[in-house]
């Protein structure tokens, strides 16, 4: 959450720094104060350059920056400033700027629980003065700050499709990617493990989202339609690992959605977890009850890898861009699917149609 | 499948931070099930009561007062007081501190790390599914369905990607020694390289898996540890195909670089000479082949 201009420039005021876009000002230099992922500990970093990339900077060109480190919760000192300015090449009364500027940069990104502090300052006359700064606050922190409540700039808007806004709208984090796999992942955590795996199965996914959670008939209405829907979709990869939830709730709600939305593009589902055998009991009873249906929907469980229900996915998808009809035959026909490599674990031999 | 495992063993005294929450009382239960020796539950103001027979305390010392021999304990309190809720945590000396909240700020996560880091405490989490040595002991909310015993060690920042490790080692005749989840946001209270110290002295681990994601520098971190390690590891890092700079997550500090991508994190790995799974597959395979060298 970035603090506007005018709450950067009455922070900065506070600690007797003065903040100006006046163009006579001549740059003289960079500060940033963060934390330093690797070591967990605050990072104050000072260059005569103007910075734009910092990490890229003391990286590339570490000559350029003069670095610190503090420990959570401890205070920079007058001469954490000044040794920060000597090693950047300020020299004379430039230490003493630069120190109070240190001084007033760690002190606002302590007191007002910043994730970072980015400060660009020039000489005007004979002070130092801020002429860019970027207040990142931790959203999380905001309950300490009332004072900087509905001080914050508008999230920056990413450009978004159709499709991303829908979701947004529904609370579904979604982005669209260039391929044609729709992925239905539950968690992040394994969404961002099912893009891989089917880029690496030969595949390219048309999504990446956050499907976790407790499903809903109509939060998995608004995730499936937005694979099923998207035109470049030509076959929907869905997994659920039922972990502290119920396979067969989520299966009795996605049978009902196949039901309902009588869709053409294939599905394959691949089911783990608690209840897992009740999830299949549906699969089979709608399979049963559904033929047409659910002739085009391909279900795995846990004795299944997730890599080769991945890898039916990626098969299908490529027998659909050769303009080949995978169900053309009737289901057993299907057989034409690869299977999966000799190595791996059999597949699930009651899988309603497929078997993997 | 020895009696102790790293962290928290069958016999380890638990307490229940947060335990009249509507999460501490279903996770108290789930870890109740599970055999875990829930001594206490601490809930200021809630002394005297008792959530599935487990008496409440006002304070965590005055649990400890009852059970001298509390170890561990698991949180479910809300970001604001999670700093105060772990703070008395590790001023009781409570060995191993479980803080599964998500939205931890960030200022607060960096000190209770640092103070736990000090007096020699692990700290797992925020935003933490826990640990769980299968069979034997579960700290947090680890699903047990997930998980058999074995002699595999999992170490990693995601939860739901435990599952599916588990899952797929148990489809090749493996199994799990301890599965530990540090959390799955940029700052943590605690490193991959505490935690795989612990299994390179566990007799009962025998190879480690490491899962890591994009974000933070956890993995690279790690390097340096694992290339000196004795026995096997295999990594497995998600998101080499992850769009980091459109996905809408926390702010990245900008002192990062290279960018911590999942195919960046995957380069230094590789680089160290680390085999690195790209595929849930991959990982067993990767795993045999490794012991096999041993």
């Amino acid at each position: 959450m970035r603090l506007t201009k005018a709450k950067a420039a009455e922070l900065l005021a506070r600690h007797e720094v003065v903040f100006t876009e006046d163009a006579a000002a001549e740059p003289a230099g960079s500060l940033v104060v963060s934390v330093d992922p690797a070591s967990h500990k605050a990072l104050v970093m000072l260059s005569r350059k103007a910075v734009d990339s910092w990490g890229e900077l003391a990286a590339g060109s570490p000559r350029e920056v003069s670095r610190e480190f503090l420990e959570p919760g401890e205070r920079a000192h007058g001469h954490t400033g000044r040794e920060l300015a000597r090693r950047a090449g300020f020299g004379g009364a430039d230490q003493g700027r630069v120190e109070r500027l240190v001084l007033a940069a760690h002190r606002i990104f302590s007191e007002s629980e910043c994730v970072w502090v980015d400060l660009r300052f020039a000489r005007l006359r004979d002070q130092l003065v801020v002429t860019r700064a970027e207040l990142e606050l931790d959203g999380a922190a905001l309950f300490r700050h009332p004072d900087l409540q509905g001080a914050t700039e508008p999230p920056p808007e990413f450009p978004r499709s159709e499709r991303e806004a829908t979701a947004r709208a529904a609370g579904i984090e979604y982005l669209d990617l260039e391929g044609d796999l729709g992925i239905l992942p539950g968690g992040i955590g394994f969404g961002m493990a099912a893009v891989d795996i089917v880029a690496n199965t030969g595949g390219s996914a048309a999504d990446l989202m956050d499907s976790g959670g407790e499903a809903t008939a109509e939060r998995l209405r608004v995730m499936m339609d937005l694979l099923l829907d998207n035109p470049k979709v030509t076959v929907a990869f869905c997994c659920r690992y039922a972990g502290l939830t119920k396979a067969g709730g989520w299966a009795r709600l996605m049978t009902r959605y196949l039901v309902e939305k009588r869709t053409q593009k294939p599905v394959v589902l691949r089911v783990a977890g608690n209840d897992e055998e009740e999830a299949r009991r549906l699969f089979e009873e709608a399979a049963a009850a559904n033929p047409e249906i659910f002739k085009r929907v391909w279900t795995f469980f846990s004795t299944t890898p997730a890599d080769n229900a991945a890898r039916e996915a990626v098969a299908l998808a490529e027998m659909l861009r050769k303009g080949e009809d995978p169900f053309a035959e009737g289901p057993e026909e299907t057989a034409e699917a690869p299977r999966p490599e000799p190595s791996a674990p059999s597949a699930d031999s009651k899988a309603p149609r497929g078997g993997g | 499948m020895a009696e102790t495992a790293i962290l928290v063993s069958g016999s380890t005294h638990v307490a229940v931070q947060g335990i009249t929450t509507s999460a501490g009382r279903n996770y108290t239960k789930l870890m109740l099930e599970y055999g875990t020796k829930v001594v206490g539950g601490v809930s200021p103001g809630h002394g005297g009561e008792e959530v599935h027979g487990v008496p409440v305390f006002n304070t965590v010392r005055e649990c400890q007062e009852h059970h001298p021999d509390l170890k561990a304990s698991a949180l479910w309190v809300p970001p604001r007081h999670a700093r105060d809720a772990v703070m008395e945590a590790v001023n009781a000396g409570i060995r191993v501190i479980v803080l599964t909240t998500q939205g931890v700020p960030v200022h607060d996560i960096l000190a209770m790390r640092r103070r736990a880091w000090e007096r020699g405490l692990t700290l797992l989490g925020g935003n933490t599914l826990g640990v769980i040595s299968p069979g034997r002991s579960l700290l947090g909310m680890l699903p047990k369905v997930a998980f058999r015993p074995g002699h595999i060690g999992i170490v990693s920042r995601s939860g739901i990607i435990t599952y599916y490790i588990a899952n797929t080692l148990d489809l090749t005749g493996l199994g799990v020694s301890t599965s530990v989840v540090l959390g799955g946001d940029i700052f943590t209270g605690c490193t991959y390289e505490e935690i795989l110290r612990r299994f390179e002295e566990d007799p009962d681990t025998s190879a480690v898996v490491l899962a890591g994601q994009p974000g933070g520098a956890h993995e690279e971190n790690a390097v340096g540890f694992i290339k000196n390690m004795k026995k096997p590891l295999v990594a497995y890092i998600t998101g080499v195909h992850f769009p980091l700079e459109r996905w809408e997550a926390p702010c990245l500090p900008p002192v990062q670089w290279p960018a911590p991508t999942g195919a960046n994190k995957v380069a230094a790995f590789r680089e160290a000479g680390i085999p690195v799974a790209d595929t849930l597959m991959d990982i067993p395979r990767l795993l045999k082949k490794s012991m096999k060298k041993q």
